[in-house]
């Protein structure tokens, strides 16, 4: 289809354009030359959560009986699938940075703490999807599980305010003019983050589609394994 | 530059790339069994 | 609702009582799990006595589990979840009786926790009015939320070994919010509490509302 190609087209662009920015930055004082990891970072954490934020608005829809379609339930899934693959590249990409900021590679701080805790929740979520089940029973009862699992999701956001720690404050919120987080930063960061939401909504649509393919192919296989086992009942 | 921030780089672009490409060989490979009727 | 929640909790309860599941089988492994922390911890060292808040409210974790499960298995069994559904009673209040029969096992367990803490760790259980309400809250965000979980999980052939995996990361605000509500009021610093009861209080009025609205739809499913 054409419009995902230009999608894809679109968050490859942006993708490239966010690294020559971000490899391009001047090292600033503070952070040196580890900054550059920034133009990734807060992006990549910031799609997760937009990524579960969808997989938990499909339940919804998903639940609700008037517009319950399958359709939703292969959302559901391929989004959760994509916040934990952004979540996971969140805490490698952390832990990079703090290596040489902080000189560990993990802390026990409320942020990283609650991200673990976002990761994990969401690999039990992919687990449970993994059981075999008839599809119906496996969307609704996945889908009250990441209606219940989202919660995590602004509880990570707040913890940096909730209680004091190591991380950084929330970001774009606490910039200001003339501090070490201006100009060339801020344009690689947020050409990061529409990179980022470009990419995630892209791997969305196709896998999203591929989900949905190979639900129809398995229910045609089982049909013809069905007229099958009919034309040698019939034979007999 | 710092291997750290090459190895961020490389990660990031290095999984989002990978996942991509299965995405669509999982796509190719699914409609080329072709929808039925 | 109200009415359907105490008949179911009365049901539960009157079960847990001829069946003893509760006290002779989750009790004995609270004091177990409290022990086998000490063979963990080197007692000498004084680790014991600085971690119990910790350890204690591990403990309840762990017995959560255990506890919702069996709630979970007795509608499993023989099917008696769908009677109770056929027989009318709403869900949200065959939710609520359930988390309140819970609760109480929980708080008979929290009890038998306390008295191992302070013998067996040699915790001195300072402003017993910090603590209590502590417990309460997590003890109500506890059950609401395993509730929750196990009644997905229940209907699921491995449903056991999938539970923990599901409840437990969901259950860790609780742990890490009630321990330190309970160092801080052990340690005498008791104002220092407030922002974590304020957490508990948010996640259980939160598993409640989430429990009572979507049991409906769980219960449609098994």
């Amino acid at each position: 289809m054409k419009s995902v190609r230009v999608l894809g087209a679109l968050a490859v662009v942006t993708l490239t354009g966010t690294v020559v920015l971000g490899l391009g930055l001047p090292a600033t004082y503070e952070q040196r030359t580890y900054s550059r990891m920034l133009a990734l970072h807060p992006p990549l954490a910031w799609t997760a959560y937009v990524a579960f934020g969808v997989t938990a608005a499909a339940s919804i829809l998903y639940l609700w009986p008037r517009t319950r379609r399958a359709r939703f339930d292969a959302v559901a899934a391929a989004s959760a699938e994509l916040g934990v693959l952004f979540t996971g590249l969140t805490l490698i990409t952390g832990s990079l940075w703090g290596r040489p900021t902080w000189g560990v590679w993990w802390t026990w701080d409320a942020r990283l703490t609650t991200t673990a805790l976002m990761f994990v929740i969401y690999l039990g979520y992919l687990a449970q999807r993994g059981l075999a089940d008839t599809a119906a029973a496996r969307a609704k009862r996945s889908a009250m599980i990441a209606v219940m699992a989202v919660i995590v999701v602004p509880i990570n956001h707040m913890s940096v305010e909730w209680w004091r720690t190591l991380h950084q404050g929330r970001s774009l919120a606490s910039l200001k003019p003339g501090s070490e987080l201006d100009g060339d930063f801020i344009a690689a960061m947020l050409l990061g983050f529409l990179a980022m939401t470009l990419t995630y909504v892209w791997l969305l649509v196709m896998r999203t589609k591929v989900i949905e393919a190979e639900a129809d192919l398995e229910e045609d296989a089982l049909a013809d394994a069905i007229a099958a086992r009919r034309q040698e009942a019939l034979a007999t | 530059m710092s291997g750290y921030v090459v190895a961020c780089y490389a990660v990031t672009i290095g999984s989002l790339s990978a996942y991509s490409i299965w995405a669509m060989a999982r796509l190719r490979a699914v409609n080329k069994r072709g929808p039925r009727q | 609702m109200f009415r359907d929640a105490s008949l179911v909790a009365g049901k539960d309860l009157r079960i847990e009582r001829r069946s003893r599941v509760t006290t002779q089988q989750i009790a004995p492994f609270a004091v177990l799990v409290l022990v086998l922390f000490a063979f963990a911890l080197d007692p000498d060292r004084g680790v014991l006595g600085r971690a119990s808040a910790g350890l204690f409210w591990l403990a309840v974790v762990f017995c959560t589990v255990l506890a919702v499960q069996r709630s979970a298995a007795v509608e499993v069994a023989d099917k008696a979840g769908e009677g109770m559904r056929l027989a009318g009673l709403e869900p949200g209040g065959v939710f609520l009786g359930k988390a309140m029969a819970v609760a109480a096992q929980l708080a008979l367990l929290e009890v038998l926790l306390g008295a191992g803490v302070v013998v067996l760790y040699g915790t001195h259980l300072h402003d017993p009015v910090v603590l209590v309400a502590t417990a309460v809250l997590a003890t109500v965000g506890l059950a609401c939320a395993g509730t929750a979980y196990a009644a997905v999980a229940a209907s699921l052939r491995v449903g056991n070994t999938l539970l923990p995996l599901l409840l437990l990361p969901v259950l860790a605000p609780v742990l890490l919010a009630a321990t330190r509500a309970w160092e801080a009021g052990l340690a005498g610093v008791s104002s220092d509490a407030i922002s974590w009861l304020e957490l508990l209080a948010a996640f259980a009025v939160l598993y409640v509302a989430v429990g009572v609205v979507g049991y409906g739809t769980l219960q449609e499913e098994s």
